[in-house]
């Protein structure tokens, strides 16, 4: 399936893009369906595409086998696979819980687009670091113990 | 306003004494004992301090004779008239709990000789009136106090030549005796020889004073009172500006000069056990070697204790200079808010007796003078009078539901009658003779008993979820402000839950979802450590399909079979979940409900259209042990539902 540009227009990272550059990113951009427990990518795989959920929910978890925990669900709109914007292997593995509308960017073009403009590159970067931090946050959250054993 | 006023002679005190001493009366007053002045019964004037004084300095107190033989040529001593009617320790009930499971509880209240209190300084009245307030004159009446208090004759001394530390001007109390004394006496000593005017400000001190031998005062003897007390009152030894005070330390919890004093301070508790007013409490429930028999006991608690802060076996306020700090700003502050006027008389008793010599006026001064003054909450009355609301009475166990691997929902039969009113967002106090007392709050009402989900935290949340259905145990309440049902009513209501915090909002749901023309948009989001952790699951499932209502659920951790929401609750609120005209209701941990209003703030939710629930430990629930407090509110009786913008100063801040 193509992707309108509108529909990246939607995406937080990259609504800082002048209009061409989404044009250009659309065109290089699909769209796919997947049902729940479909795997995107697992923990460790090397670094590929970039990904946005549109509906649905993707799932994130850490570790292998019975020790295997579910650290986050990514809400709409969020980036899946931020760590191949900086070249890293997959840092967790991302699954399908509910039936999942996603895009898919390559993340080279993504990169690419950023080094042509650096202003550009500098928006597209400060996002991506905006929802790593917010996850860095809510991370901490949960290590904190939120809902107590005290009430 | 005059008051009808006799000069009598000195001889004539033994008259009054007598007159004070008919129907088998008490009469207590001050008299000399172990190098104090102090308050004892007395057999008769003689025994009054005749011919001492006392020099008062910061940490200092010594009697000295005077050059000549005045009756009430002193200030005050260490004692006050408080441990008369609220005594350091009593008993409030005996309890037993049987071998099949039965409780029983027997109120303690005692009948005592009715007393007269003579003697009585004009701070000290107002200390009286105070106490009162807390103890018998809201909307809660403790018998115990009251039986004490009741019959009792004051006979109050004018101050016209105030000590070095007192302040009793500054304080609205003295130097004149006010309001609770029914006659006050005006001493004159000089070359007209020892005479005291006698004024009746009460019928029974009129009834007194038509009894006593003399003249009515003449003009010149009234104006020499007044000039007398007119000078007293302006040879003060301390001045305080209590000009919102309250609000000025309230603005400055940050100040350095806590940290300093508590250099200073020993966190010996003198100046709280010689305060008159203080009324703060603990209790306990020592028992027999069975357990089967026991009594559930009330002791004065200083705020300079940790067991005051005691919440969940941490402290709230662990450092001195937190505890330093709770005690003046609830003297000077949260006391206007809680009952509506200061805690202090000015006595200057504190001052004298810290081991430390702290100058409580001098540090409150340099604290809050010239500071810029945050708006205080005013004194609320809660309505529900119960004459003995401290006793509990027994329960039920009807049925017992297991939530989790620690939490346990308990329904409730209240005997005799199985009543079962209460708002939702209210407490009750469960308690197990012999192991103790906690607030737990309301989760529901089955239809047949009230239900309690209660998690084993402690002993007594243990034993608590161990009871098995036909078992009792005692039960206090409903206390507390709920939920505001009628705010939620006809917009959007957000409801924002953080693992056992869905206990106390159950029942608002349950309403809520019963009328959905009254509340038409109910959304529920709903944060848990771990999908074990969820409450009311098979509950929450029924509720999915319901018209107007949207259930959100998150978790910290999962295993890869959750299909549902990982990440803090937070992230569940968004622009598209949460409309910016709705009304939120949160209850959760403090540190999540701090992240929660943050996130709805920014959603568009002012702090007046979100409400929390606060905890703290509470004992009496009533309003009269101090225990709950919370800056200038009292979470038992003021809460423990609050409007965000009347905790926002407070929120999430260390050591209140
Ligand atoms: S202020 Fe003085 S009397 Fe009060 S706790 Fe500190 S040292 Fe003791
Ligand atoms: S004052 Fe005693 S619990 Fe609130």
């Amino acid at each position: 399936m193509t992707v309108e540009p509108a529909v990246l227009a939607e995406l937080p990272l990259f609504r800082p893009l002048p209009l061409e550059a989404r044009a250009a990113l659309a065109a290089l951009a699909s769209m796919e369906k997947r049902p729940s427990g479909f795997v995107i990518f697992e923990e460790g795989d090397p670094p590929g595409d970039v990904f946005f959920v549109l509906d649905g929910r993707i799932t994130l978890t850490m570790g292998a086998g019975a020790g295997a925990s579910s650290a986050r669900s990514l809400a709409p709109a969020e980036i899946v696979g931020w760590s191949s914007l900086l070249g890293r292997p997959r840092v967790a593995r991302a699954v399908v819980s509910r039936a999942a509308t996603l895009v898919r960017i390559p993340a080279s073009d993504v990169l690419e687009l950023c080094e042509r403009d650096p202003r550009v590159g500098y928006a597209v970067m400060a996002q991506a670091f905006e929802q790593v931090a917010d996850r860095l946050v809510d991370t901490r959250m949960q290590l904190l113990d939120l809902y107590g054993k005290s009430g | 306003m005059t008051h009808p006023t006799k000069r009598i002679a000195r001889a004539e005190l033994d008259r009054l004494f007598a007159l004070l001493s008919e129907d088998a009366r008490v009469v207590h007053g001050p008299t000399v004992r172990d190098g104090a002045i102090v308050d004892a019964p007395l057999a008769s004037v003689s025994e009054l301090p005749i011919g001492w004084t006392d020099q008062q300095a910061p940490g200092r107190y010594r009697l000295t004779r005077r050059d000549d033989a005045a009756v009430f040529g002193f200030v005050v001593g260490p004692s006050s008239p408080k441990p008369l009617f609220f005594p350091p320790e009593e008993t409030l009930y005996r309890a037993e709990r049987r071998a099949d499971g039965k409780v029983g509880f027997v109120p303690v209240v005692p009948s005592p000789a009715p007393k007269a209190l003579l003697g009585v300084r004009a701070c000290d009245v107002a200390a009286m009136r105070i106490q009162d307030r807390v103890f018998r004159d809201r909307e809660h009446r403790e018998p115990r106090y009251a039986a004490r208090r009741d019959d009792t004759i004051v006979v109050g001394v004018h101050c016209l030549a105030p000590g070095p530390l007192c302040f009793c001007a500054s304080m609205g109390a003295g130097p004149r005796v006010g309001e609770g004394a029914d006659l006050a006496l005006a001493e004159r000593l000089d070359a007209g020889g020892h005479i005291f005017l006698v004024e009746a400000l009460t019928a029974r001190g009129q009834a007194l004073l038509s009894r006593l031998e003399g003249s009515e005062a003449s003009d010149e003897e009234l104006r020499w009172r007044d000039e007398a007390l007119a000078s007293a009152e302006r040879s003060m030894g301390r001045t305080l500006d209590t000009a919102e005070l309250p609000g000025r330390l309230y603005a400055a919890l940050d100040h350095p000069r806590w940290e300093e004093i508590a250099s200073r301070c020993l966190a010996c508790g003198s100046c709280t056990s010689v305060c008159p007013s203080c009324f703060c409490s603990g209790s306990d429930d020592p028992s027999d070697l069975e357990g089967a028999h026991t009594s559930h006991t009330r002791h004065w608690e200083s705020c300079f204790t940790s067991a005051h802060g005691e919440l969940h076996g941490h402290t709230t306020r662990p450092r001195t200079s937190e505890r330093y700090r709770q005690w003046a700003t609830h003297k000077f502050g949260a006391w206007v808010s809680q009952m509506g006027q200061s805690g202090c008389v000015g006595c200057g008793r504190c001052i004298a007796w810290c081991p430390s010599g702290i100058d409580l006026v001098a540090e409150v001064r340099a604290i809050a003078d010239g500071v810029s003054p945050v708006t205080m909450p005013v004194a609320r009355e809660v309505t529900a009078p119960r004459e003995e609301s401290l006793v509990p009475r027994a329960a039920t166990v009807l049925a017992r539901t297991v939530e989790s691997s620690d939490v346990v929902t308990l329904s409730l039969r209240m005997e005799p009658d199985g009543r079962r009113d209460f708002a939702p967002g209210q407490f009750h106090q469960l308690s197990l003779p012999g192991v103790g007392e906690a607030p737990i709050s309301i989760s529901g009402d089955d239809g047949a008993g009230v239900e309690h989900t209660i998690r084993a935290v402690g002993k007594l949340t243990e034993a608590l979820c161990a009871l098995r259905v036909g078992a009792q145990l005692g039960v206090r309440g409903p206390y507390g402000r709920g939920w505001p049902m009628d705010e939620l009513a006809g917009g959007p209501v957000v409801v924002v839950a953080g693992g056992i915090g869905l206990a106390p909002l159950r029942e608002a749901l349950r309403r809520m979802l019963a009328d959905p023309e009254r509340y038409p948009d109910v959304r529920l989001f709903y944060g848990a450590r771990t999908p074990e952790d969820l409450l009311y699951g098979r509950e929450l499932l029924g509720w999915i399909d319901r018209p107007g209502f949207d259930l959100h659920v998150t978790v910290d951790r999962a295993g890869p079979t959750w299909r549902g929401h990982v990440g803090v609750v937070t992230r569940l609120l968004r622009p598209a979940t949460v409309p910016a005209s709705a009304r939120a209701i949160l209850c959760g941990p403090e540190v999540m409900m701090r992240f929660t209003v943050d996130a709805l703030a920014k959603l568009g939710l002012p702090h007046t259209r979100q409400w929390v629930t606060m905890e703290r430990h509470m004992k009496c629930a009533t309003g009269t042990c101090g225990r709950c407090q919370y800056g200038p509110h009292f979470v038992c009786k003021d809460g423990p539902v609050f409007r965000f913008d009347e905790v926002s100063m407070l929120f999430g801040r260390h050591g209140l």
